[in-house]
């Protein structure tokens, strides 16, 4: 059994992605010189020992067999009765004693935020934990997340191999003032950092609800372009209670002011760029301001997808009463024409997507190709709408996982922006053939010529 | 481009020819099916892929040394000249870089330069432009080392370098003891400066360091494979930027480690062992240094390193400091 720490002033001088998950290496590189969430890390030797010595592997394959659904659960019920050895579980509680709680609990997979895949959101996070067996239990949830069907058919996608083990990072959990994510370079001008914030937890970001947003021109001229969002009176906090994220008003005084101070902006755009600098790569990196205004990185993985090339595509002569929306929230550039499959809402709470027509049934119908109009791309959602070619998210800008799986999938990707139709997701149907032109400034969604 | 702002709001017409194209779907809410989903996944089991053997074809060519016409040494001081047995050694443990990746190749030719820049300009900051002697020593002379034959090929010479107990001085990286460097250039001008009788030391004439074919790294002992050079660059790069997160400084690190090798050290600073600890300075007893914990206290000279390959009889020390051993 292989255990790291996530300690100040720990030494991790080289890599090991194979033991300790993309997520994992990334950490321990970063905990060197940054101030990193403390905790460990249980290596993915760990996890295959445990597999092999409870002798899982046969029950595993045997409810893969069964229906993906049933399957996960199965395997769930398996690692559940399944027992830690006692080595294993003495070496876990002198590490568990030693991390402030309550502690978040999440997965690490050998190809998870590597340069090209960001398994983004496919495998589970446990937050909250603050008692021993419930963070036993938290670890066997995250190795069963391990066969969860969408896990599966992301790896399967991108015929991935090495998915068969899994690391586990046990962090100390942050109670944010304010958190984002940051690009170096920005995805828009590869001339600037990109930071987008918001007031508590940077889920809201990530699911593309409102937030402010800083274009570092310059970190020596202190140049930085701010968007400040008067729509952000949400904020997401961890409820240690109920043991989950909650939404919550933010206090009026908050309201349309900006999150983050220059300073912290100007911090975060310098933290971001050495990074960047470290790796060679673009980078994005999530990162967290506590009450003392201590800045926290969350996690840095590379930018997956290509960075868009500097030839702009020029957008079609559409008139403007064919034009259904305008945004500037641009990532991947192109021209697409074809039939659009609309998912009007996403009811996070009871897991529920509100979708025009049989989704499944639509992405094998328009198997060519289609244009997906939806307010974002939770990782639920992703498996359903494989042949997408293009996308628009009304409420993701360009973070977030629609437009990180966009640049992942190569597909166009067109960000919030206005409308000329007054709530489009319950007017446009699916099966009606529109067009989608996106360039790297600006983008639009057009009705087709009637000739 | 029209500006949206001057676009007129033709909400009626739109939604005209949205009815119009629409061909009468029904709009219904659906739970989420998944039943329809078919399931594929891959076993438990491990495959490994086996590491190829290098193969080199039969000398063909005769070598080309490039560079200074300066007569170079005929006594190495600081260097034993490896054997041809050993430069067989050396060039199996090279990674080529045509073998690898396009990504990591661009990657791996940038770490193996900035590594040794970066280590030979914290020497020479910390010594003095010419006492390089303090901390580096080369590891052979590349106008002599004979590789061209073995490779077959034109104008490549192997150059290999030691930069030793460099967490004496360098206070971001007090867990780094010696980095050995050996690079296979074509088309450089590598040459041995000897005017230094504590030592010579590597350089380049007008043609430079040349075309990157190949290197190796050895850190404290371990060698390296690709992805962990250029891992070990990112260490160099963000440590060197924003610093390394000890809770003491080096100074205060080589002070507690003093009292520990004479067994001197007072009752309650458990922290500070542990900090030590953490940095593989002494070992799990907390009582003895570590190869590394002894290197950081102990100043040497390039001539004694060389008198260290031929003599050390602990077999754990020697393979860390013996530059042909890779394993």
């Amino acid at each position: 059994m292989k255990i790291a720490k996530l300690k100040s002033g720990k030494p991790y001088l080289f890599t090991d992605v194979q033991s300790w998950g993309g997520k994992g290496d990334n950490l321990l590189k970063l905990n060197e010189v940054f101030n990193v969430p403390q905790g460990f890390i249980i290596s993915s030797e760990t996890f295959t020992e445990f597999v092999n010595k409870s002798e899982l592997s046969d029950k595993i394959s045997e409810a893969l067999e069964s229906s993906p659904e049933e399957a996960h659960s199965m395997i769930k019920d398996i690692f559940h009765k399944a027992k830690f050895s006692r080595d294993l579980v003495a070496r876990l509680k002198i590490e568990f004693k030693q991390i402030k709680k309550p502690m978040a609990v999440r997965s690490s997979s050998i190809d998870e935020d590597g340069s090209t895949n960001s398994f983004a959101g496919q495998h589970d996070s446990i937050l909250g934990v603050t008692d021993f067996n419930a963070f036993l239990t938290a670890v066997k949830n995250v190795y069963a997340s391990l066969f969860s069907q969408r896990a599966i058919q992301y790896r399967n996608r991108h015929e991935l191999t090495n998915g068969n083990a899994i690391a586990v990072v046990v962090q100390e959990m942050v109670n944010p003032i304010v958190s984002g994510v940051a690009y170096s370079p920005s995805p828009r001008d590869l001339n600037e950092i990109l930071i987008e914030s918001t007031w508590g937890l940077c889920t809201s970001i990530v699911e593309g609800r409102p937030c402010d947003i800083y274009r570092v021109v310059d970190t020596v001229t202190e140049n930085i372009i701010s968007d400040i969002s008067q729509k952000k009176n949400e904020m997401d906090v961890f409820s240690p209670i109920k043991k989950r994220i909650e939404t919550k008003k933010v206090s009026k005084i908050k309201i349309g002011i900006s999150s983050l101070t220059d300073e912290q902006a100007l911090e975060v755009a310098k933290t971001i760029k050495s990074i960047e600098r470290a790796y060679g790569m673009p980078m994005d990196m999530e990162f967290a301001y506590d009450k003392n205004s201590n800045l926290y990185v969350l996690q840095a993985r590379p930018l997956t997808g290509i960075v868009r090339n500097e030839v702009n595509i020029e957008l079609p002569d559409v008139p403007p009463s064919r034009i259904l929306v305008r945004s500037k929230n641009t990532r991947n550039q192109g021209i697409y024409e074809g039939p659009v499959v609309v998912v009007r809402g996403i009811d996070h709470v009871n897991r529920r997507f509100d979708v025009d027509g049989d989704l499944i049934q639509l992405n094998k119908d328009f198997k060519e190709g289609y244009i997906l109009l939806t307010p974002e791309v939770p990782p639920q959602l992703e498996q359903h709408v494989s042949n997408a070619k293009a996308m628009y998210a009304t409420e993701c800008g360009t973070t977030g996982h629609a437009a990180a799986i966009a640049v992942e999938k190569g597909i166009i990707y067109l960000g919030r922006g206005n409308s000329n139709v007054q709530n489009l997701l319950a007017t446009i149907r699916s099966g009606m053939r529109i067009g989608i032109a996106v360039s790297n400034d600006e983008g639009i969604i057009y009705l087709l010529d009637d000739k | 481009m029209t500006n949206l702002d001057d676009m007129m709001y033709n909400n009626s017409l739109i939604i005209d020819r949205i009815n119009s194209n629409y061909n009468n779907k029904s709009y219904k809410k659906i739970d989420y099916d998944l039943s329809n989903m078919t399931n594929s996944y891959s076993s438990l089991s491990k495959t490994y892929t086996p590491i190829q053997q290098r193969t080199y074809t039969p000398i063909q060519q005769r070598a080309i040394n490039w560079g200074s016409d300066t007569l170079v040494s005929s006594e190495p001081r600081a260097y034993i000249e490896p054997s041809q047995a050993d430069v067989e050694k050396v060039l199996e443990a090279i990674h080529m870089v045509e073998k690898l990746p396009t990504d990591v190749q661009r990657q791996l030719i940038e770490a193996t330069r900035e590594i040794r820049y970066f280590i030979d300009g914290q020497i020479r900051a910390r010594f003095g432009a010419t006492y390089h002697f303090n901390a580096i020593r080369c590891l052979n002379d590349p106008q002599t080392t004979e590789v061209n034959r073995l490779l077959s090929l034109r104008n490549v010479q192997l150059a290999g370098e030691e930069f030793f107990a460099l967490n004496r001085f360098m206070i971001n990286f007090p867990d780094i003891a010696d980095v050995q460097w050996w690079a296979l250039y074509q088309n450089g001008s590598w040459h041995l400066d000897t005017w230094n009788p504590d030592g010579e030391h590597l350089d380049t004439g007008v043609n430079g360091w040349g075309n990157l074919l190949g290197s190796v790294l050895k850190v404290n002992g371990k060698v390296l494979e690709p992805k962990e050079v250029i891992a070990f660059y990112r260490t160099i790069l963000l440590r060197n930027e924003r610093g390394f997160r000890t809770n003491s400084p080096l100074n205060r690190l080589q002070t507690i480690l003093r009292l520990v090798d004479s067994g001197t050290l007072p009752r309650g600073l458990d922290e500070q062992l542990e900090e030590l600890g953490d940095l593989s300075l002494v070992d799990s007893s907390g009582k003895v240094l570590t190869y590394a914990g002894k290197s950081m206290i102990t100043p040497v000279k390039a001539i004694e390193r060389r008198r260290r390959q031929e003599t050390e009889t602990d077999e754990e020390v020697k393979r860390i400091i013996h530059p042909i051993i890779f394993n």
